[in-house]
């Protein structure tokens, strides 16, 4: 018994000891990872190349990465546009923290967020998010308990990529996932939103819209008062909806709707009652649209953007 | 608790410890060890559900004693029916009522008539089908004169429950498992070695291979009209792997898991893909359940011995409600009678019963071999399309899109998962007459631990968490 255990520990150690030094290669830094979160480092050198100048700023969540064509809303307005928006599973903390270090007077954000957005979000992608853009780890905090279970995750996940990458670089590397960084284009919009991918998750319902309402208005405003302080100009704009995912929860969203109007103190542009559209103009849910909606909303969005003064 | 999760890297090496070090001197205080860490194991899931195996458990045991004290016949049917009702209640009320519902009142509604049966929100307790079958063979068996009852309730509530084997099997028969609760059990090195390689081999085949080919078929099946035909074969066969990998790397955790502890379980599979005809591919595939219907749906019906006609509806009979009992879906039942219709023509052209195992003295099949085992991959390759396919509408439509024209072009996607499976069948032909993949106890030390630190590498390269078994759906 005794030999037993002596030998499995030796070898679980010896395990462990190679697991540390494969994690301390540099294979998959040196190569473009395909994930993507990645995208979020991709958007932040975008936002940083446009420097000093005047620019539409873009943040949010993955509503606003399928659902804008910046492209279009440059060449319209002849204003550097940034696209920011990347996925509400990061949550609307992580999302404002990011706004408030990218505040300047030259610049006009224009924020939009799912009405289901939960707070706190997902700490693993947080955690991935701060892999691929370090400044990202200001976004968020850890507890002393998780910054340490974090230690080990890390080496887990260091060494996972640099396995993976020395077996992938024999093969023509196959992702079979639709969201991956390759899919955004230049000025961070996603790309490869084209028809409808699958059906919606209609069995989602909205829950406590009266509460999630009043909490992310409280949010917004906090930001707002950040923006009247430093002089920028921000702006929130409903994120779109399919009709059905509006239909099936229609008691929800009207509570959430009035609630948040009544509360929010950021101008808005554009209005909920116009941000719902076909189901036959969303991608793979009930926020994302394709590429078609994503055109016909950044139709409308121009329209709305000048109504609003801009 | 999943045997891939950090949970039970703690639990497993813990409970472990303690039943060899605390436990060893009393072996009634071993089995209460065992089961309240079975309980925790399953409980880690759902506490709420512990009431259920526990209810099954204690009927099912003085079910067995009043059998085994009762000698009107009467009596008997009674207290055997009241076993049945218990275990399949359950199980039907937790797994088939909205099933039942539903085509009840499509079935009303096509003829006019309007129901208002709503359906149930119903959480399925993971591994009900397995333990409710479980202890129905020890209350069977009783009945049938062919076991004695147990009077130790600790041991037989551990037997039930036992942790390795709770959730996805193998269903073990009271003959073989109860009586190791009996006896005291005995560290044996060597024994423990064995159950550490196997689960090594199991991990190996789940989180690497199963869950990689995973990966693939979620994406095929979902977007299967998006696709040529050789992609469609390409999801098929990955599905047969993933299913394969998955369940018996379940298996092989659970049966390696078990000599850590001194216990020995069944075999539940045996390199069913190397069958060359579809009765062999029975006997090698999830062999405690395709035992378990054949000695207590298929004998009892009358097996082979009331003429080849009875013989064909009996093996068609037993396919089915094997189906049924994977899964409340339609899907399930087809292939299971597809499967049974697979047997009709061994049963009428009296085929000879052949189970040793391809190319037995030699390093290479015949044609003959090779053709045999590619057709009964195919024919086995055809069901598990239904078994995938989420509805009737979907198997169909994902056929007609495999085969057409499209099926003879090279796939442009999803080719990596091919070297997976090639690198696994490889490892299995050259092991094949091995009780298990893994024992290579007596190769030389540096294969024998590179082996090891290879798979333990690669586990932990492909690990994702919350990777459930497939087999926890039933």
């Amino acid at each position: 018994m005794k030999e037993f255990i002596y030998k499995s520990a030796l070898f679980v150690t010896v395990f462990m000891l190679l697991v540390f030094l494969i994690s301390r290669l540099d294979y998959y830094k040196k190569s473009k990872s395909s994930d993507y979160m990645a995208a979020m480092q991709l958007k932040h050198a975008r936002f940083d190349s446009i420097g000093n100048q005047p620019h539409i700023v873009f943040t949010g969540a993955s509503s606003l990465a399928f659902g804008i064509n910046s492209g279009k809303i440059q060449d319209h307005f002849q204003v550097p546009v940034t696209n920011m928006g990347l996925h509400a599973g990061l949550g609307y903390d992580f999302i404002l923290e990011e706004m408030y270090t990218l505040l300047e007077e030259e610049r006009t954000f224009i924020l939009s967020l799912e009405p289901t957005i939960l707070e706190e979000g997902d700490l693993d992608l947080k955690k991935n998010a701060c892999r691929y853009y370090p400044d990202a780890c200001n976004y968020f905090q850890l507890t002393p308990f998780q910054q340490q279970v974090n230690k080990v995750a890390e080496v887990i996940h260091n060494f996972q990529n640099n396995i993976n990458y020395f077996i992938f670089s024999f093969s023509n590397k196959e992702s079979v996932k639709a969201y991956t960084v390759a899919a955004f284009n230049e000025y961070g919009d996603f790309t490869w939103n084209t028809g409808n991918k699958k059906k919606m998750d209609l069995d989602k319902v909205v829950t406590n819209a009266e509460d999630k309402a009043l909490a992310l208005a409280a949010a917004i405003n906090q930001m707002n008062e950040r923006c009247k302080r430093m002089g920028v100009k921000c702006y929130f704009m409903p994120c779109p909806i399919a009709s059905s995912y509006r239909q099936k929860n229609e008691e929800a969203f009207n509570t959430f709707f009035s609630t948040f109007n009544n509360e929010v103190e950021m101008k808005m542009i554009g209005d909920f009652e116009g941000s719902i559209y076909p189901d036959s103009l969303f991608y793979d849910s009930q926020y994302h649209l394709n590429q078609e909606g994503a055109k016909l909303k950044t139709q409308q969005l121009i329209k709305d953007m000048e109504a609003a003064g801009l | 608790m999943l045997f891939n999760s950090l949970e039970y890297v703690f639990f497993l090496p813990l409970v472990f410890l303690l039943y060899w070090f605390f436990f060893q001197r009393n072996l009634r205080a071993q089995n209460l060890f065992v089961l309240a860490a079975s309980y925790i194991f399953y409980g880690w899931w759902d506490w709420r559900f512990l009431l259920l195996i526990f209810i099954s458990s204690v009927v099912d045991f003085f079910i067995g004693q009043s059998l085994h004290n009762t000698t009107n016949p009467l009596y008997r049917k009674i207290y055997l029916g009241v076993s049945l009702a218990v275990n399949l209640g359950l199980l039907g009320f937790f797994k088939y009522y909205n099933f039942f519902i539903d085509n009840f009142q499509q079935a009303f509604e096509s003829i006019g008539v309007q129901t208002n049966i709503t359906s149930l929100y119903i959480i399925l307790p993971v591994g009900i089908s397995f333990y409710t079958f479980q202890t129905l063979s020890y209350t069977i068996d009783i009945y049938k004169k062919n076991l004695h009852p147990v009077k130790d309730l600790i041991a037989f509530l551990s037997f039930v429950s036992f942790f390795p084997q709770l959730v996805a099997g193998p269903i073990e028969r009271a003959k073989n498992l109860l009586p190791q609760f009996l006896t005291n059990r005995t560290f044996k090195v060597a024994t423990a070695k064995d159950g550490l390689r196997q689960i090594l081999w199991g991990l190996f085949k789940k989180v690497v291979i199963a869950d990689t080919c995973a990966g693939y078929v979620n994406d095929i099946f979902a977007n299967y009209a998006g696709y040529s035909g050789s992609v469609l074969l390409l999801g098929a066969i990955y599905f047969a792997f993933q299913i394969y990998c998955d369940f018996s790397g379940y298996s092989d955790i659970a049966i390696g898991t078990a000599k850590l502890f001194g216990f020995n379980l069944m075999t539940n599979f045996a390199l069913p893909y190397f069958s060359k005809n579809i009765g062999e591919f029975w006997r090698r595939w999830h062999i405690s359940l395709s035992t378990w219907f054949r000695d207590y749906v298929y004998i009892p019906l009358g097996g082979s011995k009331m003429g080849k006609g009875r013989q064909i509806l009996n093996s068609i009979i037993t396919f089915t409600v094997s189906g049924f009992w994977h899964g409340a879906n339609w899907t399930f039942i087809v292939w299971g009678f597809i499967n049974g219709l697979y047997y009709v023509p061994s049963i009428l052209f009296n085929f000879k019963k052949d189970d040793d195992i391809v190319a037995k003295d030699k390093w290479y099949p015949t044609i003959k071999e090779v053709f045999n085992v590619v057709l009964t991959f195919v024919l086995v390759l055809i069901t598990w399309i239904f078994f995938r396919a989420e509805s009737m509408t979907h198997a169909i439509d994902y056929m007609a899109h495999l085969f057409d024209s499209s099926l003879f072009s090279v796939p442009g996607q999803f080719r990596l998962g091919v070297i997976f499976i090639a690198v696994l069948l490889i490892i299995e032909w050259f092991q094949r007459r091995k009780a298990h993949t893994l024992q290579i106890e007596h190769s030389p030390l540096l294969v024998r631990w590179s082996s090891y630190m290879i798979l333990a590498i690669l586990i932990l390269a492909f690990y994702k968490e919350d990777q459930q078994f497939i087999y926890f759906q039933f």
